[in-house]
C-alpha cells in the first residue's frame, strides 16, 4: 500500500499531471466562488474532455475541480453573504460578520486551514478504512435516511438566531416549497398548478441564489442610497494566529471526521454536513451565543465540514461501485469511460489507480491550500471594490448563474421571486438559512419515511428496531432538548442583567 | 401581455428563418437537448455522440441540459423549438410512457425521429448469497408470498418489474427508490431482495461478484454478459429494457433529417462511440428513422396495457 | 397602519389555510401508494405552520402589553420597500426579460449601463469596468467554462 501511495504522489507531481490538478483546482475554486455554478456542474462539464486523456490525469483533474469548487464556495460567502453552493450557506452565517467586522483575510484564512484538514483527515480515514465505511453506508436505508433528516430538521433551531419561532417558521415555509412537484412516491402533482417546469419540483439553486445573492444585493442598494456616511469597516489583513489554529484545530478535526461519515453514506452530501458540524460544534461550545455573531468555531466547523465529504464520497464508488453524489456520478463516468470498473476490484486490478486517487486528493488539498492563502490579497480586494459597481455585479451574476443550472428562465423567476422573498424576510427578522435547510431535508424525511412504509408494510416498526434510525432519532431528540435548555440558560442571563 | 409579446417575436424569427436552406445546412452550431442531468447516463451517451458527429457535420454541437419532469420537460421543450434542424433532443423512453400518464403535453409525434442510439434491456439481480438462483425461484417464492417479496424499484411506476408481473400473474412489493444508483445498494444492503437496472447500471457488481444475475430480459443474450440467460430460455415470456434516439421538431425539413441521419449512422459507427458504449455495457441499436418511428409506436401500444 | 408583526403571520395562517383546500384536492394515485399518502406531509407542515404564526402573534401582542407602560415610541421600524429596493427589484426584472430577448451580451451591456446613469455616476472609469465585467464574463462561460448563456428569441 505504502509503495502503491508514495508512486502515486511520484505520478501527481509529475509534469503530465501536477499541471492538469492544479488547472482543476484552481477552476473549481473559481467555480464554486460563482453563484449557480457548482463542483457538480465543473466535473460533468470536463467529462468529454477527458476521454482523450490518460486514465490519472484525468481523474486527477475532476477530483481537482470537485475539491476546489467545495472550498470555493465559501469565499463569496464569506465576502458577499452570496454562497456559491448549498454547502457553503453555513459559512455565511459566522464568516461574513467576520468580514463585517473587518477580519475577512482571517476569516478566508480560517476557512482555508480548515477546509484543508476537513479534507486532509476525509482522504486520510478514506485510505484507511474505506471498507469499515462502506459497510456503515450499506446499512443505510430508507429509515436510516428518515432519521437522518429528521435530526438534520432539528438544527434549524439552532441556526435560527434569536426568535425561535421565526426560524420555525422559515422552516415551514421551506418544508412547503419542497413539496411542489410530482410526488416521489406516487407521481401525484402536488402544487403544480399544471406548470410543467414545476414538476419536477423547485431546484434548490435558484433558490439559494435568490435567498442570499439576490436579497442582499436589493438590500445592499437599499443601504448604499440611505447612509453614504457609512464607511466599510477598518480593514485588516490579519491572518489567523498560532493560538486562532490551535483553537480551531479541535473543532476541525471532529468536523471532518463528521463530514468523510456524511460523505460516505450515498445522497448526503457537504450541504447537510456542514450545517451538522456546525449545530455540533454549537452545541459543544463554551460559548454558543458567539455563533452567527463571527465565530471562529462556527466558520472553522462549517468549512472543515463541508470539505470533510470529499474523501466520503468516494467510499460508495470505490468500494460499492455505486456513486454517493453527483459528483461521484460523473467519477463513476469517468473510470467507465477509462474502461476501469469502479467497485472492489479496482482496489485489486488497478491499485495504482486508487492510490493514485489517494494521493492525488491529497496533493489537491495542498494546493488548495496555497491557493487560498495566495489569493486571500487578491479575494480582499473584491470588499474594496465600490458598492455601487459591486451590486449590479452581484444582481446579475445571479441572474445568469440561475439561468446556467438548467439553461431556464423559469429558474430565473424563480431566483428573482426568493430574492424577494428574502429580502421581505430579512426586514421581519426572518432567517433565510432555516428555509434552505427545510428544503434539502423535507423531501428526504416525506420520501423515506413513506419508503419505510411501504418496505414495512405499514408498520412504524423502523422507528425503533433499527439501531441506527433509532440513534439518529435519540439525537433529534437531545438536539432539541439541548436548544430548549440553552434558551432557557439566554433568558435567565436576559433578566439577570 | 408578455406572452402576446412572445407570440409575436417567435413569429417575427421564424420568418426571418424562412431563409435558410437545407443545402447550406449546417451553417451554425447545432444544440443537442439532454432531458436529464448532467453526469447521468443519458448526458453521457449525448455528449459522446455529440461529440462523434461533430467533425462529420462539420460544426459544433454543444449539449444542453434541460432537465425535470423524469425528463418530460426537456423534451417538450425540444419540441417546441424551431424545425431548423440546429436544435435536436435526446428522446427517451417516457416521450412513449410518459404522455400516456398525463404526466407530459407533447408525444413522439410531436418529433421527426431521427436515428435509435441503443436499446438496452433490463436484468433481474439478487444479491450474491441470495437463495434465488433463477427467475422461477423468484417467481415461485413471489408466487408463495404475494407481496412480500421486498423489490427495489428505480422509477415508480416500474415498468419493468410490470412486464414480468404480468407475465407470469404475480405481485412483488416494490419499494420506489430515485434510479439504480440507489437501488442498487438498497439490495447489496440486503435491505430489498431484488433489483431490475439495464446491464450498463450494474456491470460494476456483476464483474465484482457481489450482485448476481438471474435472467436478462431480451430476445437474446447480451454480449458483455454471455452467461446470463434469457427469460424466454427460462421459460417466461416476458422482453422489456430501454431505449434512447435522437429526435428533431416535426416541422424540420425531409432533407435536413437525412443529412443529420447520415451523420448520426457515421457517428455511431465510429470507433470512438462504440468503445464508450462496449465499456459502458450498453448496446448500440442503430434503427433509420421509419423503423425507430415504427418502434416507438409499438413500444406506446405495449406501454398502454400497463397504463389504464 | 397595519403592524407589519401581525399581518404576515396571518397573512401565512391564511395561505396555509388555502394550502389545506388544495391538500384535500390532490388525485388519487393511479399505482401504488404508502400508507402515508401524498398529502400527509404537507398538510401536517400547513397546520404547523398556523400554529407557530399564532404562536408569533401571541407572542407579539404579549410583548406590545409589557411594553406599554414605559415607552410608548415604537422601536423605529425600517421600512418595508423604499425607492431603491424598487428600483433593484425593477432593474431585475427588466434585466430578466431583456435577456430573454435579446440574449446575455446586449442585455447586460444595457443594463449595466442604465443603472450607472440611474445612479449618476460619473465616472468614465466605473463605465469600462461594467463593460469589461461584461465581456469577461462573457468570455468565461462561453470559451471557458462552455456553458450556455441566454441568447435571447430575437437572434436565436
Amino acid at each position: 500500500m505504502t509503495e502503491y501511495l508514495l508512486s502515486g504522489f511520484a505520478s501527481a507531481f509529475s509534469m503530465a499531471v501536477f499541471p492538469v490538478l492544479v488547472f482543476g483546482v484552481l477552476g473549481g475554486v473559481i467555480l464554486g466562488a460563482l453563484p449557480g455554478l457548482t463542483a457538480t456542474m465543473g466535473v460533468a462539464i470536463l467529462l468529454p474532455f477527458t476521454f482523450g486523456m490518460d486514465a490519472t490525469p484525468a481523474l486527477v483533474m475532476l477530483i481537482g475541480v470537485y475539491i476546489g469548487g467545495i472550498y470555493g464556495g465559501s469565499i463569496a460567502a464569506i465576502l458577499l453573504k452570496t454562497p456559491g453552493t448549498p454547502a457553503s450557506a453555513a459559512t455565511v452565517l459566522d464568516g461574513h460578520t467576520m468580514a463585517i467586522k473587518g477580519l475577512a483575510a482571517k476569516a478566508l484564512s480560517i476557512a482555508a486551514v480548515a477546509s484543508f484538514i476537513g479534507g486532509l483527515i476525509s482522504t486520510v480515514v478514506l485510505i484507511a478504512v474505506a471498507p469499515v465505511l462502506a459497510d456503515f453506508a450499506l446499512r443505510f436505508n430508507a429509515p436510516e435516511y428518515f432519521a437522518l433528516a429528521l435530526f438534520g430538521l432539528t438544527i434549524i433551531a439552532s441556526v435560527s438566531a434569536k426568535n425561535i419561532m421565526k426560524g420555525l417558521l422559515a422552516g415551514t415555509i421551506g418544508l412547503l416549497v419542497s413539496m411542489v412537484g410530482l410526488d416521489p412516491i406516487s407521481s401525484v402533482p402536488r402544487f403544480t398548478f399544471g406548470v410543467m417546469d414545476l414538476y419536477s419540483g423547485i431546484n434548490i439553486i435558484p433558490v439559494l441564489i435568490g435567498l442570499f445573492a439576490i436579497a442582499e444585493g436589493l438590500n445592499q442598494l437599499e443601504k448604499m442610497s440611505s447612509d453614504k456616511q457609512e464607511m466599510p469597516p477598518k480593514f485588516s489583513y490579519k491572518l489567523l494566529s498560532f493560538a486562532d489554529f490551535k483553537k480551531i484545530l479541535p473543532t476541525s478535526i471532529k468536523s471532518g471526521l463528521i463530514g468523510t461519515s456524511i460523505g460516505s453514506v450515498p445522497g448526503a452530501g457537504a450541504d447537510i454536513s456542514a450545517f451538522a458540524c456546525y449545530n455540533e460544534a454549537k452545541r459543544v461550545a463554551k460559548n454558543p451565543e458567539e455563533f452567527g455573531n463571527g465565530s471562529m468555531h462556527g466558520l472553522a466547523a462549517a468549512e472543515s465540514g463541508n470539505n470533510g465529504v470529499t474523501g466520503g464520497s468516494l467510499v460508495p464508488l470505490l468500494t460499492l461501485g455505486v456513486p454517493g453524489d453527483a459528483v461521484s456520478a460523473v467519477l463513476l463516468g469517468a473510470l467507465i469511460v477509462q474502461g476501469l470498473t469502479p467497485g472492489p476490484l479496482l482496489f485489486t486490478q488497478n491499485p495504482e489507480i486508487v492510490y493514485g486517487i489517494f494521493s492525488s486528493m491529497i496533493v489537491a488539498n495542498i494546493v488548495m491550500l496555497i491557493i487560498g492563502f495566495l489569493g486571500i490579497r487578491f479575494f480582499c480586494r473584491i470588499i474594496e471594490v465600490p458598492k455601487i459597481l459591486m451590486i449590479p455585479i452581484i444582481i446579475f451574476l445571479s441572474v445568469i448563474g440561475a439561468y446556467a443550472i438548467n439553461n431556464s428562465m423559469f429558474d430565473v423567476g424563480i431566483a428573482i421571486t426568493f430574492g424577494l422573498l428574502g429580502f421581505l424576510l430579512n426586514k421581519l427578522d426572518i432567517p433565510s438559512s432555516p428555509i434552505l435547510l427545510a428544503i434539502i431535508l423535507g423531501p428526504m424525511a416525506e420520501t423515506n419515511l413513506r419508503k419505510s412504509l411501504i418496505m414495512y408494510e405499514g408498520s412504524w416498526s423502523f422507528l425503533y428496531d433499527r439501531p441506527i434510525a433509532l440513534a439518529f432519532i435519540l439525537f433529534a431528540i437531545f438536539s432539541v432538548y439541548s436548544t430548549i435548555k440553552l434558551k432557557k440558560k439566554e433568558r435567565l442571563a436576559e433578566k439577570n442583567e | 401581455m408578455k406572452k402576446l409579446l412572445k407570440t409575436a417575436l417567435i413569429s417575427a424569427g421564424l420568418l426571418m428563418s424562412a431563409s435558410s436552406f437545407a443545402a447550406d445546412y449546417p451553417s451554425k452550431n447545432i444544440r443537442l437537448i439532454v432531458p436529464f442531468g448532467a453526469g447521468g447516463g443519458t448526458d453521457a451517451v449525448g455528449r459522446t455522440l455529440a461529440n462523434s458527429a461533430k467533425d462529420i457535420l462539420g460544426t459544433s454541437i454543444s449539449v444542453m441540459n434541460r432537465t425535470g419532469g423524469a425528463g418530460a420537460v426537456g423534451m417538450s421543450f425540444g419540441a417546441r423549438q424551431r424545425g431548423d434542424g440546429y436544435t435536436l433532443t435526446v428522446v427517451t423512453r417516457e416521450i412513449a410512457s410518459l404522455p400516456q400518464m398525463g404526466l407530459m403535453q407533447n408525444t413522439a409525434d410531436d418529433f421527426k425521429l431521427i436515428r435509435m442510439v441503443n436499446l438496452d434491456p433490463a436484468v433481474i439481480l439478487v444479491p450474491a448469497d441470495s437463495p434465488f438462483n433463477t427467475v422461477n425461484d423468484l417467481v415461485a417464492e413471489a408466487k408463495k408470498m404475494p407481496g412480500k417479496v421486498k423489490f427495489a424499484s428505480t422509477a415508480a411506476p416500474n415498468f419493468y418489474l410490470m412486464a414480468l408481473e404480468q407475465s407470469q400473474d404475480i405481485k412483488l412489493n416494490a419499494v420506489p427508490y430515485n434510479g439504480s444508483s440507489e437501488a442498487i445498494p438498497s439490495v447489496l444492503g440486503h435491505h430489498t431482495q431484488v433489483t431490475m437496472v439495464t446491464p450498463g447500471e450494474a456491470i460494476a457488481q456483476l464483474r465484482s461478484g457481489q450482485l448476481k444475475a438471474l435472467g436478462v430480459m431480451s430476445e437474446e443474450r447480451i454480449s458483455y454478459i454471455p452467461d446470463v440467460a434469457t427469460l424466454k430460455e427460462q421459460g417466461i415470456d416476458a422482453t422489456t429494457g430501454t431505449w434512447r434516439g435522437i429526435g428533431a421538431p416535426k416541422d424540420t425539413p425531409d432533407e435536413i433529417i437525412e443529412i443529420l441521419g447520415n451523420a448520426f449512422d457515421q457517428a455511431m459507427a465510429s470507433a470512438e462511440f462504440k468503445d464508450f458504449m462496449a465499456k459502458g455495457a450498453m448496446t448500440i441499436h442503430p434503427l433509420k428513422a421509419q423503423e425507430f418511428t415504427d418502434f416507438v409506436k409499438q413500444d406506446e401500444k405495449v406501454l398502454s396495457q400497463f397504463i389504464k | 397602519m397595519l403592524n407589519r408583526n401581525i399581518f404576515f403571520p396571518s397573512l401565512v395562517i391564511l395561505l396555509s389555510l388555502i394550502f389545506l383546500v388544495f391538500i384535500s384536492q390532490f388525485p388519487e394515485p393511479r399505482y401504488q401508494d404508502a400508507p402515508v399518502g401524498a398529502g400527509f406531509f404537507p398538510a401536517v407542515i400547513a397546520v404547523l405552520q398556523i400554529i407557530i404564526c399564532s404562536v408569533l402573534i401571541f407572542q407579539y401582542k404579549q410583548k406590545q402589553n409589557n411594553q406599554n407602560k414605559p415607552k410608548q415610541q415604537e422601536t423605529k421600524e425600517i421600512p418595508l420597500v423604499s425607492k431603491h429596493s424598487i428600483f433593484g427589484f425593477t432593474l431585475l426584472i427588466g434585466y430578466a426579460a431583456l435577456i430573454t430577448l435579446v440574449g446575455y451580451l446586449p442585455a447586460s451591456l444595457v443594463g449595466f449601463t442604465y443603472y450607472l446613469i440611474y445612479y449618476r455616476v460619473k465616472k468614465p472609469l466605473y463605465y469600462v469596468i461594467a463593460w469589461i465585467f461584461v465581456f469577461t464574463i462573457y468570455f468565461l462561460f462561453g470559451e471557458v467554462f462552455v456553458i450556455s448563456l441566454p441568447e435571447g428569441l430575437l437572434f436565436f
